[in-house]
């Protein structure tokens, strides 16, 4: 049910069914109310603001989903490296992720981002830089513990190569954590993006982008109080419904959680005192009828 | 235990260094030259090839790299942390000015984590799988998937603007410090109520809860002082990390209410390329962080003797 509504959400802000340029802006039409022409009004410069939650949303979530990508991979990469290679290198990838990990994301991406300066990319590869390291030793401990179980000795016993060894049997078994870990994170990458939007570093104005929508809108807090909400709400929703599927793909995953997962039926002849079986009151009744 | 904290410590120190040592790589590496910046932002116009030049001198921009390090290691050591190229004033002198409104803001913001987050999490244990443990966890969820930034204008229109109770931003007073607070708050209570509970639930679960209630120890009260402080382990390390949210936050919800503290500092650094005082900045509050997660480790081996005996040798 909650992936449902994730989807529900992806889907509607992905295409652009805007009818309106996003940037186009229309002094004379300033400050609408909602409308059928503008199902969410205009801005403070006449802009239809439905048009500038879809495209910001293509964008928001376009480096989002950008951003996770990027940093699964080199995660999955490093934390695989960290595991299976030399001493040297294990010490200097873990070494590394401790040295990152010893300081608060969002500062540390605040000053990359801010000395690599203003722009879609350089926002993107600021969080993956900055957000790797968990995944990184995610992956190198599961991969660790992995690599322990005996079908990776019997893969190794039937003369597998360490490369083969690992994609095609150690690979698979991390996906489901990673997936689920990930999808979760998309959640914290939304954020962080559109934070860092918000604070005036990533995207330049006038693009549309929630977070810096958010920031322009700030200034208008008194006449158009709505042009903060729908970006805001926009996020709000998006982050939600990525906590919501990470939650039921967790429990979907996960054999222990699983067992208390009770299906609703279940749960209902739980709360209702079970009727004896018919069956059994036969048997009973014909086994007492023999002895007799 | 002693040996514990000197295991933790010899840890620390070395992440430290290598953290100043990544701080000062990233400033350095920068695109962009800072002797330019500076010499332009003391002339106050575009600097001649010599003021430059001048400034490379003065910035010892023109030692080797190591050199650099070390000199500026050594500055910060002994508190010189250079002079703030927007300002003129020695950073410190503009750190130290910031400390204090940053720690009223995360004290009270911390103290409302857990004023908030203690009853809350309790009434969900209690009540398990009832409406209020179901209340908690929708709430929890919607606090978690806010951004800060949104809440915080949320309640400055309801608050300040609408209800005219609390002042917009700035700091003046009690009442300023109010809305600041709750948005640094509703993220770390969302989930530390909610971790709260779940660690109480698997302490309800133990044998030592079950034999207290067999003793007749019947009573939410009674149950409570036996579970709760077991509860209280896995709180209390995720606390360090969140003590590094607060951190994070600070930046944003100083910015939004115009907070005079090390968030707003941070972002005004890196907003006018102040290398300086990006480089301090930043190194002070990875200290603070290192710190502060020493200090949850150690509480952890306080509070949990296993862990503390395992970290030192058996003694034969």
């Amino acid at each position: 049910m909650a992936i449902i509504a994730l989807f529900v959400l992806g889907a509607l802000l992905a295409p652009l069914i805007a009818t309106h340029d996003p940037n186009q802006t229309d002094f004379v039409g300033r400050f609408l109310p909602s409308s059928r022409n503008h199902p969410l009004g205009t801005d403070h410069v006449g802009r239809d603001v439905f048009a500038r939650i879809l495209h910001g949303g293509r964008l928001s979530l376009g480096m989002a989903l950008t951003a996770t990508a990027g940093i699964t991979a080199v995660g999955i990469v490093l934390g695989l490296a960290a595991a299976f290679s030399g001493r040297l290198v294990e010490t200097l990838i873990m070494r590394t992720v401790d040295v990152l990990l010893a300081m608060p994301t969002l500062i540390l991406a605040l000053v990359i981002v801010g000395l690599l300066g203003q722009g879609l990319r350089n926002l993107i590869i600021t969080i993956i830089l900055v957000q790797w390291p968990r995944y990184a030793r995610l992956v190198r401990g599961m991969a660790l513990k992995v690599r322990e179980r005996d079908f990776v000795e019997a893969g190794r016993a039937a003369g597998a190569g360490k490369t083969r060894l690992i994609v095609r049997h150690i690979l698979p078994n991390l996906i489901g954590p990673v997936v689920v870990f990930s999808t979760i994170d998309m959640g914290t990458t939304l954020l962080a993006v559109s934070g860092l939007s918000f604070l005036g570093f990533g995207v330049a104005p006038p693009t549309p982008e929630w977070g810096a929508m958010l920031s322009e809108a700030r200034f208008q807090i008194d006449r158009a109080p709505l042009l903060l909400v729908f970006p805001g709400a926009a996020i709000t929703l998006v982050v939600l419904a990525f906590n919501l599927a990470g939650d039921g793909l967790r429990d979907l995953l996960d054999p222990r959680t699983r067992s208390v997962q009770l299906s609703r039926r279940e749960r209902r002849e739980a709360r209702r005192p079970a009727r004896p079986e018919p069956a059994a009151g036969r048997k009973q009744a014909r086994a007492a009828r023999q002895t007799a | 235990m002693g040996r514990y904290i000197a295991r933790r410590l010899l840890v620390a120190i070395p992440t430290l260094l290598a953290l100043s040592f990544l701080i000062f790589a990233l400033v350095s590496a920068a695109p962009g030259d800072p002797a330019e910046e500076g010499a332009r932002r003391i002339s106050g116009r575009e600097p001649t090839d010599e003021e430059i030049a001048r400034f490379r001198d003065e910035l010892r921009l023109n030692e080797p790299f190591v050199v650099q390090y070390g000199s500026w290691l050594k500055g910060a050591l002994t508190g010189d942390l250079g002079t703030s190229f927007s300002s003129r004033r020695p950073v410190a002198q503009i750190i130290a000015e910031r400390i204090p409104p940053t720690l009223e803001l995360a004290a009270t913001a911390f103290t409302l984590i857990v004023v908030l987050s203690l009853p809350l999490g309790i009434l969900a244990a209690v009540f398990y799988r009832r409406w209020p443990d179901h209340l908690l966890r929708l709430v929890a969820l919607a606090f978690a998937s806010i951004p800060p930034f949104f809440f915080a204008y949320l309640l400055i229109i309801w608050l300040a603007s609408n209800l005219r109770l609390l002042p917009v931003a700035g700091r003046q007073g009690f009442d300023s410090l109010i809305m600041p607070s709750i948005v640094l708050a509703i993220g770390p209570m969302a989930v530390i109520s909610r971790l709260l509970r779940s660690s109480l639930l698997e302490v309800f679960g133990e044998d030592y809860v079950r034999t207290a209630r067999s003793k007749g120890a019947g009573g939410v009260a009674v149950m409570l002082r036996h579970s709760l402080r077991n509860a209280a382990v896995p709180v209390v390390t995720v606390l360090g990390v969140f003590v590094g949210r607060l951190l994070e936050g600070v930046v944003i919800t100083e910015f939004i209410f115009a907070w005079p503290g090390l968030g707003q500092l941070t972002f005004e650094a890196v907003h006018q390329r102040d290398y300086p005082m990006i480089q301090a900045v930043v190194l002070l509050i990875g200290t603070m962080y290192v710190m502060v997660n020493l200090l949850v480790d150690v509480s952890y081996g306080l509070l949990d003797p296993r862990i503390r005996l395992e970290a030192t040798p058996e003694r034969v």
